[in-house]
């Protein structure tokens, strides 16, 4: 006898391994919706696909021609080591900011389809991971062309990537839903981030400032995050053991919370759409 | 009229996976949800509500009170009521996007539901590319959707302008092109929420017959929609839904007319405060 799908409300429930066998079930969908925006985004746009190589581009050359008045004696490859610095930082804002603002649309699927709530966010940070690894391409033909050779510290990057996608993924989940519930959290989330951007040490060197600015630069997650794509590329050296450990915390923490906020309120914010 | 499930047993014998002659078994089926008390659309707001009021009350909707349905494989079913009595809830239920608060749903087969005018669909995408997302979301293979690729263009009649983007459609064509998507292979079970009224006379011809052509292999169709005339040609038998509650169960054509009955009647009491007052003058 042939077996047929079969639902039964009653059986006891799991909704982290639901979602996890239904992430899986559908991973060809998440690669779909993946392609499918990074393919939108440059479809009617001038440059096309060139886009996404311009835009850390130009915010690079803005930067650069802001802050090497200031720092690029003290700094030497300037450039290398500002990009480094940005492409990290913006593939988590970008990542998690993208996730928020884009939850609402696609939540409403959500309310005619069954489908894993979590996919919509998974595939906004895979978006940016995608775009963080193009800036890469970018960035070591940057390196080559100023005189920064290739190290065998670049084999330390796919332990960035990891952890940047875990932590990244832990935030996008915990504020998606309650981005939908309540209309200020992406503002709040946005103003807050670009707060922290100043404190991540991207433009300048952390050495650069003492005391209680310092420990706070210390303190911030993403300042290491940072330095996990920084010191192998433009430092040529093995991330620390620290910074990998802290933002492992972080990223474990994030992981963690944000899949309990996100099991908890997506329900409600379903329902409210 | 009111008739209560079918002396048919629901024994825990029907737990296991192997074929059964149900389709759906809605037993008892209850759905709450907790609003907020307060409107609070900002984080701002809410801390100030819980400033003033020092705790966040909510209220329970009661969805769905004591729902049962028994539906049987290949039956051609239909839920009717007013706006507001639950239906768009039951289909939630039945697409397993909700869960019950209490009682159970049990279903056996893969759920379909027949989407709205392209949900999913993607304006900048072309037609061919859309029909890859759209199969996608309803769980299909790459592969799979290769294979009934160009069944689709030719149910659609879009093979002049599968290649074009979306936006460039008219609203029947995107229309044409969510059906040929969704009914491109035989569902165990169809879901059909209020989107039959489409396209020309042609192609609402061919639609009727691909569900035939279902129902005959097989398929359970269930329809929920305003449309009297649909149910009534289309069902077999159907439940009219009110407030959460069931009113009745049985043959399509008698739940209809009970259920127009119940609306004149509602109509007339509505009206008649006034026509006692012109009677008085």
């Amino acid at each position: 006898m042939e077996n047929t799908k079969f639902y039964d409300s009653a059986h006891p429930r799991h909704p982290f391994l639901e979602e996890m066998r239904g992430l899986w079930r559908y991973r060809d969908l998440v690669w779909l919706l993946v392609w499918r925006n990074l393919t939108v985004r440059y479809k009617r746009s001038f440059l096309g696909a060139l886009w996404s190589l311009m835009d850390p581009l130009l915010t690079m050359v803005i930067m650069a021609i802001v802050f090497s008045a200031l720092l690029s004696r003290k700094i030497p490859f300037f450039p290398v080591y500002l990009f480094s610095g940005l492409l990290m930082f913006n593939f988590f804002f970008q990542g998690t900011q993208n996730a928020i603002a884009n939850f609402e649309q696609a939540g409403r699927l959500l309310t005619k389809v069954y489908l894993p709530r979590s996919a919509f966010v998974i595939v906004s940070i895979t978006e940016a991971l995608v775009n963080l690894l193009i800036g890469i391409g970018i960035m070591s033909g940057l390196a080559v062309i100023e005189g920064l050779p290739f190290a065998w510290t670049w084999l330390s990057l796919p332990l960035a990537l990891f952890i940047g996608f875990i932590a990244a993924t832990g935030v996008a989940l915990a504020l998606a839903p309650l981005s939908v519930l309540y209309a200020d959290v992406k503002n709040i989330y946005v103003a807050l981030l670009r707060l922290v951007m100043y404190l991540s040490a991207i433009f300048y060197q952390v050495d650069m400032f003492s005391g209680w600015t310092r420990k706070l630069i210390e303190f911030n997650p993403l300042y290491h995050l940072v330095l996990l794509l920084r010191e192998p590329v433009y430092g040529h050296q093995w991330p620390g053991a620290e910074s990998i450990a802290y933002v492992s915390l972080f990223a474990i923490v994030a992981w963690v919370a944000g899949w309990w906020l996100f099991l908890r309120f997506i329900d409600e914010a379903i329902l409210t759409l | 009229m009111k008739s209560t499930l079918d002396g048919k047993t629901t024994s825990s014998t029907l737990d296991s996976a192997e074929p059964s002659p149900w389709a759906i078994l809605v037993e008892d089926l209850h759905l709450y949800y907790r609003r907020p008390r307060h409107d609070a659309t900002s984080i701002k707001e809410l801390v100030l509500t819980l400033i003033r009021q020092r705790r966040l009350e909510s209220y329970e909707v009661r969805a769905l009170r004591g729902v049962s349905l028994a539906i049987r494989q290949g039956e051609v079913y239909g839920i009717i009521g007013r706006n507001g009595a639950g239906k768009s809830t039951l289909f939630k239920v039945l697409s397993r996007l909700l869960r019950p608060t209490k009682g159970r749903v049990r279903i056996w087969g893969e759920v379909a539901p027949l989407l709205g005018v392209g949900a999913g669909f993607h304006p900048e995408l072309t037609g061919r590319e859309n029909i890859y997302l759209y199969s996608a979301l309803l769980g299909r293979s790459r592969k799979r959707t290769d294979e009934l690729f160009h069944d689709i263009v030719e149910f659609a009649e879009l093979e002049d302008f599968i290649e074009a983007p979306l936006r460039t459609y008219s609203s029947g064509m995107v229309a044409r092109l969510g059906f040929a998507v969704a009914m491109a292979e035989r569902p165990d079970i169809l879901l059909v929420d209020e989107v039959l009224a489409v396209g020309d006379v042609n192609f609402k011809n061919k639609c009727e017959r691909r569900f035939e052509e279902f129902v005959q292999q097989g398929s359970t169709i269930v329809i929920i929609s305003h449309n009297m005339n649909v149910i009534r040609e289309m069902c077999g038998r159907a439940s009219w839904l009110h407030q959460g509650e069931i009113m009745a169960t049985g043959p399509a054509k008698e739940v209809v007319t009970e259920f127009l009955q119940f609306m004149k009647q509602e109509a007339q009491r509505r009206a008649s405060p006034q026509t006692k007052n012109t009677n008085a003058n």
